[in-house]
């Protein structure tokens, strides 16, 4: 009898042990990276002392806390992090759907292979190597745009000394990057609609941007709102590379450039204390958290489709 | 879905549970070690024979970081150098190079916190940072075990001098012997001073260089131009200057809060809130706008060290025109700034400890008492390899080789520097000269004393997170005409993040110090 119902119980799993296996690799990884260093999270309410161990190391409450927001610089972090994630987030999913859009109306098979490669190459750059060739672009004095600039206006910019430039240039570094990876997920989307709804709404007299309005978009949709929930949830995690080398770690820029993550790279290595830069890892994880499900909600009142869980 | 959960929930319980164990076990494991080794081998070492305690010692390997750019050359002179250890002590040493001192504290400090197992390491208030690290128990008490192992380093300084050493009563490294007492000052490229007819004798601070500057970057060939002054942005360069105004920091260069430390009461004071500073930061910043400091000193990846017409310096010592003349690639002239001045961390600017997470402490302190006592192999580690990268031009003089891949190892960052053979134009009896200047310098008032943070530990994070945003561009006179703006935000950010409470405390903390010691 009690057999009988653990079988029952494990017909799912015999039934789909390939898919499971196929999985297998990604749950380790998760199990490995994401599960297992959760229990650092009591680092945060601890006094870490490296030679007692994170064990030993006595516990402190909330005291680790405090160093972040007791920081004359947590108003300025938090609103660069959300400011800049919620511009890029938009930004990026513009950039990528409209990117798919054109790339669908390529008739050429051979270039669209080309346009797709050539968007796609620098998703492969390490953000090390974007910040350097971003730095022989923009170097006061010997970079090739500044110079450029410097010859036919006569004016210097000297674009690692001015922050506010960088809020134009952060979100297109990131286009540049991210764009050709993105597109492809909208693309590919975009292949699994049915020809004949396009062929059918020509027929009827629709325009090229009528028939995106009703048949592409709603079908990029439900895309759309998974991709942004799962970056709203990332929105207090700002990319690191992006943010620490790209500026090239230029302190003159971090009115707009400092993110929690540098920000917390930063106050580790100078001062050393991993209890109080894992205080606000957490304080990143718990806002994260709240926020996917609450976004998660919202998209199921517009559309029960919609939700990811 | 429960049991899923459940699983899940006993999976981690398990792997945590797993962590905690291995890693509490292999603390007491390496504790149990180090304190049996200690106990086995003391009575052979109170018997002080040698080589009675040399049939004892088993094969150890140790490994020894520090820093300085790896060279071809290197591992040459260390096998060079662990013949000789292994000899000696049965020891083999792995000396293992940070290549940039600008990376080092980082690169050490997530090492100690990521527990990672090494021996030895260089260590110092503004490099690895010795008194966080100390009261933090990065490092092995050594206050009992360095007189049994290392009895001729322990030896060669008077009490008072260890006391700087002591980190809430206990010695936590050994200083490492060279030049105690610090003044510092200016060079200037000869060649061009003669040139431009610059009388280097009249500078006092740093805008006497601007009438000289501005005529090199008129009259060379702009190419050569775009670095002159050594705006080094790294560093804490204003610091360089606390011995001419007689200051001196307390518990690390990036912590606000200096005293003035040879009046009798000494007081403590912000020192980004001076004059002194104000003209530091306004004159980099005419530099900067002058063209006289490199345009894109923050986004550089190399300087040309060649270029400098003129640089701060932040210790000058007897023999120092050999090294600045390597470092320049040209004669210097050398331009002090008061007198030589005796403090706390001047005495301890350079050390060498022995990490927490050593298995074998008493073996690198032997190795220590080596790099103190033992001529040759300090010469080798410090100078490289006879006949390849140097040749003896006297009994304890000798010259560089134009062909040598190895080093510079700077004497002081190991064992005894005046051990070291002289070279260039230093004169013979250069350390003699060290040591009296060390003995006859002004010492000051909070000789001895070590600053405990503990209370203050948020502001102090805050108040040197703010110090290091600002470090490189005031350094560097990127904020040009906006300076005065961005110094009074600069200041206001300092006093929102709670530097006066540093500043009490340091001051509670020294007026105890000073009243127990009268």
């Amino acid at each position: 009898m009690n057999s009988e119902r653990l079988r029952r119980k494990l017909k799912p799993f015999k039934d789909h042990r390939h898919l499971l296996m196929m999985s297998l690799p990604a749950m380790i990884k998760i199990f490995i990276f994401s599960y297992l260093p959760m229990f650092g999270i009591i680092m945060a309410f601890k006094d870490y002392v490296p030679a007692k161990g994170i064990a030993g190391s006595p516990w402190n409450g909330f005291r680790n806390f405090e160093f972040f927001f007791k920081s004359v610089d947590a108003w300025r972090i938090l609103r660069n992090t959300i400011g800049l994630n919620a511009l890029m987030i938009v930004v990026e999913l513009l950039a990528g759907v409209i990117v798919a859009l054109l790339l669908y109306e390529v008739a050429s098979r051979r270039m669209l292979k080309t346009y797709q490669s050539v968007m796609f190459f620098p998703y492969f750059f390490s953000w090390v190597l974007v910040g350097l060739m971003l730095t022989t672009l923009l170097n006061p004095g010997t970079g090739m745009l500044t110079s450029l600039i410097h010859r036919m206006t006569g004016q210097e910019i000297s674009f690692y000394s001015e922050p506010w430039y960088w809020i134009i240039i952060l979100p297109l570094v990131g286009i540049w990057k991210g764009t050709g990876f993105s597109s492809l997920i909208y693309y590919s989307a975009l292949m699994s609609i049915d020809k004949e709804l396009f062929e059918a709404a020509e027929i009827d007299g629709a325009s090229k941007l009528k028939s995106i309005r009703h048949i592409s978009l709603p079908f990029l949709a439900p895309m759309m709102v998974m991709l942004t929930i799962l970056a709203i949830g990332h929105i207090l995690r700002a990319d690191f590379g992006l943010f620490y080398f790209v500026p090239r770690n230029v302190s003159l820029l971090y009115p707009v450039t400092d993110v929690l993550d540098t920000y917390v790279f930063r106050a580790l290595t100078v001062s050393g204390d991993f209890a109080m830069s894992s205080a606000v890892g957490v304080f990143q994880s718990a806002v994260g958290f709240v926020l996917i499900i609450g976004t998660n909600r919202v998209a199921k009142l517009f559309n029960k489709e919609y939700g990811l869980f | 879905m429960k049991s899923i959960f459940r699983l899940t929930a006993i999976f981690s319980l398990l792997s945590a549970m797993l962590i905690t164990g291995c890693q509490s076990a292999g603390s007491n494991g390496s504790n149990q070690k180090g304190d049996t080794g200690a106990s086995s081998s003391s009575p052979a070492a109170s018997q002080s024979s040698a080589s009675s305690q040399e049939e004892t010692l088993e094969p150890v390997k140790l490994k020894y970081y520090f820093y300085g750019a790896a060279k071809p050359g290197d591992e040459a002179v260390y096998d060079a150098m662990n013949k000789i250890l292994k000899e000696k002590i049965n020891t083999t040493v792995e000396f293992v190079k940070i290549p940039s001192n600008g990376d080092y504290t980082q690169k050490m400090t997530i090492m100690v916190n990521a527990q990672e197992e090494f021996d030895l390491a260089f260590t110092s208030p503004s490099y690895f940072d010795y008194f966080a690290n100390a009261a933090k128990g990065s490092f092995v008490d050594i206050t009992d075990l360095l007189p049994k192992y290392a009895p001729q380093t322990y030896a060669q300084f008077k009490p008072e001098i260890w006391n700087a050493a002591k980190v809430n009563g206990k010695i936590y490294a050994s200083i490492n012997q060279q030049i105690f007492a610090r003044q510092s000052g200016f060079v200037i490229s000869k060649p061009l001073a003669d040139k431009y007819q610059f009388d280097p004798t009249g500078v006092t601070k740093q805008s006497d260089l601007l009438p000289f500057l501005e005529k090199v970057k008129a009259g060379e060939p702009a190419d050569t131009t775009d670095q002159l002054y050594n705006a080094q942005m790294k560093n804490h360069v204003f610091s360089y200057f606390y011995p001419y105004y007689e200051w001196e920091t307390i518990g690390g260069s990036d912590v606000p809060g200096v005293a003035s430390s040879v009046l009798d009461q000494p007081k403590v004071f912000n020192e980004y809130d001076t004059p002194e500073f104000k003209e530091f930061i306004l004159t980099n910043a005419e530099f900067q706008m002058k063209g006289l400091i490199a345009k894109d000193a923050l986004t550089r990846p190399t300087f040309d060290a060649s270029k400098y017409a003129a640089s701060s310096m932040a210790t000058l010592m007897p023999g120092i025109e050999e090294t600045v003349k390597k470092t320049y690639k040209a004669e210097q002239y050398i331009i002090p700034l008061g007198d030589p001045i005796l403090t706390t961390p001047n005495a301890i600017a350079t050390m060498t400890a022995v990490s927490a997470t050593s298995k074998h402490p008493e073996r690198a302190l032997m190795v220590i008492e080596l790099l103190n006592t033992d001529k040759e192999l300090y010469n080798l580690m410090v100078w490289g390899i006879e006949g390849v990268d140097y040749e003896k031009t006297g009994d304890n003089r000798i010259e560089s080789l134009s062909g040598s891949t190895y080093g510079p190892a700077p004497g002081w960052m190991f064992g005894n520097q005046f051990n070291s053979f002289v070279s260039g134009t230093q004169p013979d009896d250069v350390w003699t000269q060290t040591k009296e200047l060390n003995e006859t310098a002004k010492v000051s008032k909070l000789y001895g004393f070590n600053f405990s943070p503990d209370s203050v530990k948020t502001e102090i994070a805050n108040t040197s997170a703010i110090v290091n945003e600002y470090k490189a561009a005031f350094n560097t006179g990127m904020y040009g005409a906006d300076t005065e703006k961005i110094y009074a935000e600069f200041l206001s950010k300092l006093k929102a993040a709670g530097v006066d409470k540093v500043l009490q405390e340091k001051q509670k903390q020294v007026d105890a110090f000073v009243a127990q010691k009268q």
